[in-house]
């Protein structure tokens, strides 16, 4: 192995049985099997045995920090424990060079009718710490969980959250090559959190690896050079973290939109199974309102679509590029001067609108089958998926509306062109694809003092 | 500074033996300080939730003895000549055989009750049988107050030769580690193992001249000879209390087969330990 790298692994797979009988037989197999000491391929899946990895490689540099991405399931945990050695694998070979120190449960080994002070000493001899190194550490260990007031009761009167604590104290006390963190951030306050955090920063600031297992993108995008997306036990994608995010974002959304199109419903970002449910309720209710009431509306619509910047029907486009609603409509009585509003949906909000009530109406009169186009130069839409919503009045004696306000489309906005902002943010491609959904460019100004010149300045233009 | 480099392939493992004794040797000096722990963690919550405390390490050894003794009382049990008074024959004969059995029994029990250790934390497994091992001769520690105190109650004089009843101690507590071991591969895997020592336990004691003098005929007499753990509790039995026995040679020699019995269990526990705790889960 290069002498740069601290963990590399190499086309690695890693079988796992469906059924506890198989695999306490396949258990004796692999017993007689490593006893007679026979080299043996275990390419082939027996029965009810299934791929949890297939053929994973990777690489960690010291500094480098690795997250591993992916749903329940994936194989996150599986590639932790092979990395710390509890599982050996099937194929390939991994080399790991210098001290790993593995958190993938925290406290594993603690009693709980014994003190925090006596877990202290047994779960850090667990990871291979000096009593000597125990002695001097136990009390920035209790002041960094917090437990003070702790010290001599017995750990069955903690909570849960005070005994991972208790444990990452523990666990970071040594100062491992090679760190390997699985989503033992997840518990503990807000504020723990934050303490954990620095604590890792600092192992990366000492040339150390760090590979973690994460849900929380924010996490990735802040904390980790490359990312690895396991998707199936198989590397989905892996790369410098920002391309994975992306990748992996992307093909979350399209997977959501198509189970969304699947169920009968427009989609909705992150929306739960309650939400799709009471919008589906929704939607039926007015496809009903629709279908009773198609005749008494004057102007019936055919047929929406959207048009991409070349004038293409499309249900993708890049960041700022322009687009165009086009909506063939039909009146069944003569309207006198029409006037449309497109609104702009996003997770239930209106972003904003395209309203004729601002802009002014449209021709003197309208009759039989007609077209209306919309077009917005370089929609200010951060990359993700929109609604599209179709209004229609009148105006005369007041305003009436020619049509129950309808949902016309739907459409996507890609990560393409998004390099035309400057992302030079610790956050901006995550802030950009998850916070809120209009982009402009702005300038930030610094002064000392009252005011005068500013110290620094800081230009979010859009880079033509 | 020179980085260890760990290698994680699906080589078995004796492919290459220079590394597994090397890896071997490295663990069981990485151990020593968990093994302290895990032994006194054991201990203590062993006894900090009973009220009476150390007392129960020499309750079964008592009952089983006063079981015997009642039936030899009653003439239900014709022993033969024991030299020194029952009682005291008969404890010595099970604290002695318990230490084999607890020897036994202890291995697979300490792979059992580290499976949430196991399948999460890689640490030198010797550490565990270590432990099992510390933990049993703290009971037995315990044990021997109850046979001193016997011994005392019905006037029987210790020999000088006593310490050397270690040898044929050392011999059981090896015997029941390096059988016990074995028994990991497939007792951890397999509850029936478990299930199934309590069994045996009863069966071999009867088999064992734990509570009677070897008979020198019939099939027990038989079976009494060729049982490896005869000469091992009679040696020490006869050193404690009669200075001298017949049994020397054989302990040697049984010995000298548990000890070499003992790494080959080591061996067999370094090859199966992985593969285990992959099938085990937590």
């Amino acid at each position: 192995m290069s002498e740069e790298l601290l963990v590399q692994v190499e086309g690695v797979s890693k079988k796992f049985c469906r059924r506890l009988r198989h695999s306490l037989a396949y258990g004796l197999i692999d017993l007689a099997r490593e006893m007679s000491a026979r080299p043996h391929q275990a390419t082939k899946l027996r029965t009810n045995e299934f791929w949890a990895l297939q053929d994973v490689s990777f690489c960690v540099r010291p500094g480098e920090t690795l997250a591993l991405i992916g749903r329940n399931g994936a194989g996150k945990s599986t590639v932790l424990k092979m990395l710390n050695g509890l599982l050996r694998p099937d194929t390939g070979r991994i080399t790991v060079r210098g001290r790993v120190q593995a958190l993938i449960e925290l406290g594993a080994g603690f009693s709980p009718i014994l003190s925090a002070r006596e877990n202290v000493y047994i779960n850090a001899a667990v990871l291979g710490m000096r009593r000597a190194d125990v002695d001097r550490a136990l009390p920035e260990i209790i002041e960094f969980a917090g437990l003070e007031d702790f010290v001599e009761t017995p750990l069955q009167s903690f909570s849960s959250g005070m005994r991972a604590r208790l444990a990452f104290a523990v666990a970071t006390q040594l100062d491992p090559d090679v760190l390997l963190l699985d989503e033992v951030l997840a518990v503990g306050d807000l504020a723990f959190q934050e303490k954990c955090m620095r604590r890792i920063e600092a192992f990366r600031q000492r040339n150390k690896a760090i590979i973690f297992v994460t849900h929380n993108l924010y996490q990735v995008e802040a904390m980790c050079n490359t990312a690895l997306w396991l998707e199936d036990g198989r590397v989905a994608c892996y790369g410098s973290s920002m391309d994975v995010i992306r990748v992996y974002l992307d093909t979350q959304e399209k997977r959501a939109i198509a189970e969304a199109q699947a169920e009968g419903v427009g989609y909705r970002a992150r929306a739960t199974a309650a939400e799709r449910a009471y919008l589906r309720a929704k939607d039926e209710e007015r496809a009903k309102a629709i279908e009773e009431a198609p005749s008494s509306e004057p102007v019936q619509i055919r047929a929406a679509e959207i048009l991409d910047g070349t004038g293409q029907p499309c249900v993708e486009l890049p960041f700022r590029s322009d687009l165009t609603v086009r909506v063939q409509f039909e009146a069944i009585r003569p309207v006198k001067r029409p006037l449309f509003e497109v609104l702009f949906f996003n997770d239930q909000r209106e972003i904003f609108n395209a309203s004729m009530l601002i802009d002014g109406p449209g021709p003197e009169q309208v009759e039989g089958r007609a077209v209306v186009e919309c077009r917005i130069p370089r929609l200010p839409l951060t990359p993700k998926t929109y609604r599209v919503v179709l209004a229609a009045f009148q105006t005369g004696e007041g305003i009436t509306e020619l049509m129950t306000r309808r949902t016309v489309a739907n459409f996507r906005v890609t990560d393409e062109g998004l390099d035309s902002v400057p992302m030079r943010g610790p956050l901006a491609l995550t802030v950009l694809r998850q916070g809120p959904p209009v982009y402009v460019p702005r300038v930030w100004r610094f002064y000392n003092g009252q005011g005068g010149e500013p110290v620094a300045t800081v230009e979010a233009y859009f880079a033509e | 500074m020179q980085l260890t480099t760990a290698v994680y392939t699906p080589d078995p493992q004796l492919r290459r033996p220079g590394r597994l004794v090397r890896g071997m040797i490295r663990d069981l000096s990485a151990s020593r300080e968990l093994a302290w722990r895990i032994c006194a963690r054991n201990i203590a919550s062993q006894y900090r939730q009973t009220a009476l405390g150390y007392v129960w390490a020499v309750i079964p050894p008592l009952m089983t003895s006063l079981v015997f003794i009642l039936l030899n009382s009653a003439n239900l049990l014709r022993t033969g000549e024991t030299g020194i008074p029952y009682p005291a024959y008969v404890v010595l004969g099970t604290v002695s055989f318990g230490l084999f059995f607890d020897a036994l029994t202890a291995p697979l029990s300490a792979v059992g009750g580290a499976r949430g250790m196991l399948s999460k934390i890689n640490f030198p497994h010797e550490a565990l049988m270590l432990a099992a091992v510390g933990q049993i001769l703290f009971n037995f520690a315990v044990k021997v107050t109850l046979v001193a105190a016997v011994l005392v109650a019905f006037r029987v004089p210790v020999q000088p030769t006593a310490v050397l009843a270690a040898i044929p101690l050392a011999g059981l507590l090896i015997a029941g580690v390096a059988l016990g071991v074995l028994l990991i591969p497939v007792g951890a895997l397999f509850q029936d193992v478990v299930q199934s020592l309590a069994v045996v336990g009863t069966g071999l004691m009867f088999l064992t001249p734990a509570a009677y003098p070897p008979p020198r005929e019939g099939l027990l007499g038989f079976l009494t000879a060729w049982n490896p753990l005869t000469p091992l509790i009679m040696a020490a039995r006869d050193l404690i209390v009669l200075g001298s026995s017949t049994y020397m040679t054989t302990t040697i020699v049984v010995g000298a087969a548990a000890i070499t019995l003992l790494l080959l269990a080591w061996v067999v526990f370094r090859l199966a330990m992985p593969i285990l705790i992959e099938r085990m889960g937590s």
